[in-house]
């Protein structure tokens, strides 16, 4: 190369005549489809991986109880979450892309938030709901395993206290574990997307 | 972002920025969210500008540093997505301007090391090694020094001598 570097800039940006400038205009459409691209590859692992927890679930809790009516429970109840799992994701995917960015961005953070109370209810009350069952199943069930032989050590009194404990204890840990695996798998997601919606509000203000 | 703010201190400056962004990316689709990324940062950090450096200089040093972390950000993310890797692509879409030399210059200078792009750009646009030494927090003999080093090795490198 004969001509020196400081001629080829000089040159080469005098005969550009015209540096065409990027648009600012676009960058948040880009931006919102890697992160939404993102929370909906996580929600299907999310959802997939339920299918393996039933069938451990199902098996250990089957197992443990000997009764096939706790069995079929547990699948019930693991197939009723999948299912409702997967009409919230087709939800997400079916929120209307056709207005603004910001409005979509919006649409999806109001999804979030409603499926956060929609799961914390479950784990609220659906898992208590499935510990009851279990217990009435069990002590209904002649069996004699290791939780039938604690309702009789417990007595009535006992068991009863019993079952409330644990009712409680399976809302409160499921709640918990909700809470906690949300904010591990979703919480990037969700604070980016408040981040961007917080960029488009200072934008649009200003 | 007003448009009152982008059309007084961004579009006078949009050159600067332009000739940066394209020495940090090598396809149109990230020169333009780098662009973008840019002014918004410009516009978000605006309260921070004070009066004793200039507004160019100013622009240079949050221009190189806002790069710098986007080009951060994409290493590692092409850490974990290796495949996407695709340098054919990046080739052709790096002949950016009608001038051939001032592509192979582009070329070459992507080739630097990510500072070392910085203060070239710096150099061509015929600033001062004060002015430089200022937005790289350094002195101007030691920029002197580095821009001997950098022009050999640009013309080595367009001279065919390095890879």
């Amino acid at each position: 190369m004969e001509k020196s570097i400081e001629t080829i800039w000089k040159k080469g940006f005098f005969n550009e005549a015209s540096v065409d400038i990027p648009k600012v205009n676009n960058l948040y459409n880009r931006k919102s489809i890697h992160v939404m691209d993102k929370l909906l590859r996580t929600l299907q692992i999310d959802l997939w991986s339920l299918l393996p927890v039933t069938a451990l679930v199902t098996g250990w809790l089957f197992y443990l109880s000997g009764s096939v009516w706790i069995g079929a429970g547990s699948l019930m109840f693991c197939i009723a979450l999948f299912l409702v799992g997967k009409s919230k994701v087709d939800q997400l995917r079916r929120l209307d892309k056709s207005g603004s960015c910001f409005q979509y961005l919006r649409s999806v953070k109001s999804w979030i938030k409603q499926t956060i109370s929609y799961y914390t209810k479950v784990m609220a009350f659906g898992a208590p709901m499935f510990t009851v069952f279990v217990h009435l199943t069990m002590l209904s069930l002649p069996t004699d395993n290791s939780l039938t032989g604690t309702y009789e050590r417990l007595g009535t009194n006992g068991t009863i206290w019993f079952i409330a404990l644990t009712t409680v204890a399976t809302a409160a840990i499921g709640v918990i574990v909700y809470r906690l695996s949300f904010k591990v798998l979703y919480g990037p997601s969700l604070k980016k997307i408040e981040g961007l919606i917080a960029d488009m509000e200072e934008l649009r203000a200003a | 972002m007003s448009s009152d703010f982008y059309h007084t201190y961004i579009m006078p400056y949009a050159a600067i920025i332009i000739k940066i962004c394209r020495a940090y990316t090598n396809t149109q689709e990230d020169f333009e969210d780098y662009y973008q990324e840019v002014c918004l940062q410009i516009w978000r950090s605006r309260k921070n500008f004070r009066e004793e450096a200039q507004w160019s200089t100013w622009l240079y040093r949050l221009s190189l540093n806002t790069c710098l972390t986007l080009l951060k950000k994409k290493k590692n993310k092409h850490q974990q997505f290796a495949t996407d890797y695709l340098p054919d692509q990046l080739v052709e879409d790096s002949k950016a301007f009608e001038d051939e030399d001032l592509n192979l210059l582009y070329d070459a200078i992507r080739q630097l090391a990510e500072v070392d792009r910085g203060i070239i750009l710096m150099y061509l646009e015929e600033r001062s090694y004060q002015e430089i030494a200022v937005v790289f927090d350094t002195n101007a003999n030691n920029i002197g020094v580095r821009v001997s080093r950098i022009k050999e090795r640009l013309k080595k490198i367009l001279d065919g001598k390095v890879n």
